[in-house]
């Protein structure tokens, strides 16, 4: 029987810095980021015709957003893991160097009024290996 | 003679010996209301520090719980923004850097 709630999941990994620069990350990582700016870059918000000013360098790779049935993020942790194992002892040595920070952000909605969520060893330990902090948001729409 | 350029008023005409001038182009500017303090310009700060939204910034920028929850969800993971970090949230829904006060983002703009 179909369920009836749905879970959007989406990952990113964001390593900011106030010093370097994300085209220096892309070439010591080998990986085109999903997204990047560069400290003091400015747009205009579109709501407020404010000017925005970003705050720092940021570099960030990103799974894609999908639905499931499921309540699992399984498949962006073996995304991430996929690209980044190969390049572990330049993370490692990122999270440990307090000019940067590498985040890991979990982004979790749904249909239903809450979601449960298990990471087994294998997962923390990689996460742990990679990010300084992990951040979950969870988007409740009932 | 002196000159006072006032836009209240449309004409012009002597006011206890001053020569009043009006600029009368000043007062035909229509600036169009939106709703509530989340119109542009409005600069009041509605919230200082804090990890989530307050239920009177809400109110004050028209968003529900919902809205205001995605808005700044989105708006941290898209700076990157640290645990430790207090922001002030602007009448017109704009986050500003309690220090520099650059403005790093706007709510409304993260709302789809």
């Amino acid at each position: 029987m179909d369920s009836e709630f749905i879970y959007t999941t989406q990952c990113e990994l964001a390593i900011v810095s106030d010093e370097f620069d994300p085209a220096l990350i892309t070439e010591e990582l080998n990986i085109e980021p999903a997204r990047s700016f560069k400290k003091g870059e400015q747009s205009i918000s579109k709501h407020s015709g404010s000017l925005i000013t970003k705050p720092h360098n940021l570099w960030a790779l990103k799974s894609n957003s999908f639905e499931s049935e499921e309540e699992t993020i399984k498949p962006h942790i073996d995304y991430l893991k996929s690209l980044l194992l190969p390049k572990l002892d330049v993370l490692k040595r990122y999270k440990l160097d307090e000019r940067f920070e590498v985040s890991v952000w979990i982004w979790l909605e749904t249909n239903n009024s809450g979601m449960g969520l298990e990471l087994d060893e294998e997962q923390l330990d990689f996460l742990g290996a990679i990010s300084n902090r992990i951040h979950f948001s969870l988007i409740t729409k009932k | 003679m002196m000159f006072l350029v006032v836009s209240s008023t449309a004409g012009a005409n002597d006011f206890y010996g001053v020569r009043v001038v009006v600029a009368a182009k000043a007062s035909t500017t229509i600036i169009p209301r939106t709703v509530g303090a989340a119109s542009k310009g409005f600069s009041k700060v509605l919230q200082t520090g804090g990890h989530t939204l307050n239920n009177s910034t809400l109110k004050a920028l028209g968003l529900t719980k919902g809205q205001g929850k995605i808005a700044i969800e989105a708006l941290k993971q898209d700076l990157r923004l640290p645990a430790n970090f207090h922001g002030k949230i602007m009448g017109n829904g704009d986050l500003v850097h309690p220090h520099t006060n650059q403005v790093l983002g706007n709510l409304f703009d993260y709302l789809n």
